[in-house]
């Protein structure tokens, strides 16, 4: 049995005809945080989409284990369900549901999916408020539809929101840290940092290693050509950050040992 | 029994209450006339061409004796207990016995039609079938000769209205083919307020009911007009609603349909003072091979008012909806604000809608906008839910909830709203279960 929440092998995706990821490998063990790295444009959110399901996007190679069972034969609901969230680089606005409603529907989908019982209504409401007061979020944002009208840093808090609620094993965010203000950076990194947990695993996906100074990777990967070009340490991404992702072009044999150095931890 | 009628065929005047008001009688062959000389709308007919009438003008229809209704037990299993009046309409005769009213304020009439017309109401002659228009409306023409009972209100100066007056209408489940003419007449003088909720209910399967409703309003005079249409598949129900406003005036119609087989609704409205304003608001939740028509006009003719029509519908199976919205701003109406929603939610690839939103503006300082779109529900939201552990059903059911509240948010609050809301909870969560998928694509007619 192997010891990895997620891996990836040899993934390969198109959409609309075009191949965003070719061979791409990743593989997350629990407690692990992962930062994947890279250029506007170079399939970070195409994988984030994969793993989520997200239609549109054809699988045409490859495979993705998550906690042993073949994830991407699950449904959509069904992958949340066993623990997978995805933070949206552009969350969802929807009129008409109120954010408690959606946070209620999602949290008791979830419980009811994994055979638990209904969540007591009090009890929610007050973890929820407990989680938006150290969110610093204004408990008005409850009442409103989900996101609707949100500023982009309040969309981005509630994203979080909705990861300390709902309680994943594996979170993948999505440039959460885009389009944030220092403050707000700070506040959502520290609630990325409250959820950390040795049975919890994070893919952080970012263009810019800022958020990285505040969440610690145990791993930096550089998404490159449809595939991890290169992976290191936190320290790769002051690298990056320094010389560019160009300069970051990586020999085969560099990104290998990386890989090699993952798997064998 | 006697052998039913033809609608167009000529009605036995001296059965109808005030045959012999030398006023009445004019009003209603003038009606007929009309009627005779244009007949019902045919199939080449503009206004008309989407509307399915079927063998409606060949079809032979019956109208329940007075007697016949009142004795009646039959009707709705529906509690109706709100708090307000309660009138009961049978065949659209308002039947006593079904009917509580409340106490009224000096000055304020509340009476059957029926009743209003023996007492010789000198606001008959004066108001009734001078705000409806009958050109090119053949159904209100039809009403206008034969209808035979219905309501009159009326409202002095200044009245308020706290209790809202609830209209059942009820059709005898027990008979085929039956037609009813009921006629509804509202006055509201400067400065008074009600809230009148209709109610179409009913469970015959072939009835046909041609309902005409005038209201007029005078300077900042407040109506809501709640709309409910409740009925089985088979029901027909044609209405036409001719308001006139004055000054600072608001009329707010609110209509929530969920079927019969045909229901067509003509709304004319004329804003006659300045400032007034006209919200016209509706939602739609058809299935099967139901057919609504929704015809709407306002016409700014002074400045500064207001116009909103704000439809929604929910459509599945092969149901058909149409809108047909018309806002004219005529030249001296400066500065109105005239708006057009028309928005759809097809749940199968079976639905169809035709909209068509107009604007017709004659003046050149006003504000405008109009927007139709017909589309599936949005593939993001739905992603969005079931990335977090809604099963795509409960998802699906939500997002049409939600597509649907935006509607039920423009409500006053009342009673009623909450009634409102429980019907189209329960038909969403009843219907809309299971639906064949759709192409994830939006059609956007046109927009703002
Ligand atoms: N729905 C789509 N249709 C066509 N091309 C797409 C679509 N989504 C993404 N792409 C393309 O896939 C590539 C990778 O996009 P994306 O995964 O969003 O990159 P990143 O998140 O790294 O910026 C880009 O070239 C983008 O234009
Ligand atoms: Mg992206």
């Amino acid at each position: 049995m192997s010891d990895f929440l997620l891996s990836i092998r040899q993934l390969a995706v198109q959409v609309e005809g075009k191949q965003i990821l070719d061979g791409l490998d990743l593989e997350v063990r629990p407690g692990e945080v992962h930062a994947i790295m890279g250029p506007n444009g170079s399939g970070k959110s195409t994988l984030a989409h994969v793993l989520a399901g997200r239609p549109g996007y054809e699988v045409t190679g490859g495979e993705v284990r998550y906690d042993g069972q073949d994830l991407l034969a699950l449904e959509v609901e069904q992958r949340a369900a066993a623990g997978l969230f995805l933070a949206f680089q552009y969350p969802v606005e929807i009129p008409g549901v109120s954010n408690i409603q959606f946070l209620k529907t999602a949290l008791n989908s979830l419980r009811k999916q994994r055979g638990e019982p209904e969540l007591d209504a009090l009890e929610f409401l007050d973890s929820v408020k407990a989680r938006m007061a150290q969110m610093q979020m204004e408990e008005a944002l409850l009442y409103r539809g989900v996101n609707e009208g949100f500023s982009g840093g309040e969309k981005k808090s509630n994203e979080i929101l909705q990861m300390l609620v709902l309680e994943p094993r594996l979170a993948i965010l999505d440039e959460t840290d885009s389009g944030l203000d220092i403050d707000a950076l700070k506040r959502v990194a520290a609630g990325i940092n409250s959820f950390r947990r040795e049975d919890r695993s994070l893919i952080l996906v970012t263009h810019y290693q800022r958020l990285l100074d505040y969440v610690k990777p145990d791993y930096v990967h550089v998404l490159q050509q449809g595939r991890i070009g290169r992976s290191g340490g936190a320290e790769l991404a002051l690298t990056l950050e320094q010389a560019g992702y160009a300069q970051g072009a990586v020999t085969e044999t560099e990104a290998e040992a990386e890989q090699g150095r993952d798997r064998d931890g | 029994m006697a052998e039913g009628a033809r609608l167009i065929d000529t009605p036995c005047w001296t059965d109808l209450a005030g045959a012999d008001l030398p006023w009445l009688r004019l009003h209603r062959l003038q009606a007929f006339e009309r009627l005779s000389a244009e007949g019902l709308p045919a199939r080449g007919d503009e206004a008309w061409k989407y509307t399915l009438l079927g063998d409606l003008g060949e079809r032979r229809f019956r109208v329940a004796s007075r007697a016949e209704d009142e004795g009646s037990e039959a009707g709705s299993s529906r509690p109706y207990r709100p708090q307000g009046h309660r009138i009961l309409f049978r065949d659209g005769r308002w039947i006593i016995q079904g009917s509580t009213l409340l106490p009224l304020p000096a000055g304020a009439r509340l009476v059957s039609l029926r009743e209003a017309i023996a007492q010789q109401d000198p606001l008959l002659p004066e108001m009734l079938g001078r705000i409806a228009t009958l050109e090119g409306q053949p159904f209100a023409a039809l009403n206008a000769a034969r209808f035979d009972d219905g309501l009159l209100l009326y409202l002095p100066e200044g009245c308020v209205l706290e209790q809202p007056i609830y209209c059942r209408f009820e059709t005898d489940p027990t008979e085929a083919d039956r037609v009813s003419f009921p006629r509804l007449l509202v006055v509201m003088e400067s400065g008074s307020r009600a809230q009148l909720l209709e109610e179409h209910l009913g469970a015959n399967g072939s009835a046909l009911t041609d309902l005409l409703v005038e209201i007029s309003l005078g300077e900042g005079a407040q109506l809501f007009h709640g709309r409910l249409f409740d009925s089985e598949l088979g029901d027909r129900r044609i209405s036409g609603i001719h308001v006139q406003q004055a000054r600072a005036s608001l009329y707010h119609s609110f209509a929530l349909m969920l079927g019969g087989e045909l229901c067509r609704n003509d709304l004319q409205v004329q804003l006659n003072g300045e400032e007034a304003s006209a919200l016209l608001e509706g939602l739609y939740l058809l299935d099967g091979r139901q057919h609504l028509d929704n015809h709407l006009r306002v016409d700014h003719r002074l400045p500064g008012g207001r116009s909103d029509q704000f439809y929604k519908g929910i459509l599945r199976g092969h149901a058909r909806a149409v809108f047909n919205g018309l806002a004219v701003v005529h030249p001296d109406a400066q500065h109105s604000d005239a708006r057009q929603i028309n928005r759809n939610l097809l749940l199968s690839t079976g639905a169809e809608v035709d909209t068509k939103p107009e604007l017709q503006i004659e003046a050149d300082d006003v504000k405008c906008s109009h927007g139709a779109t017909v589309g599936y529900l949005d593939q993001e939201q739905l992603f969005y839910l079931r990335s977090r552990g809604v099963e795509k059903q409960s998802a699906q059911a939500l997002l049409t909830l939600a597509f649907a509240r935006e509607s039920l948010q423009r409500l006053p609050r009342g009673e009623f709203t909450d009634a409102y809301d429980q019907i189209v909870t329960d038909a969403l969560a009843g219907r809309i279960v299971s639906r064949p998928e759709p192409s994830p694509d939006t059609r956007k007619v046109s927009d703002e």
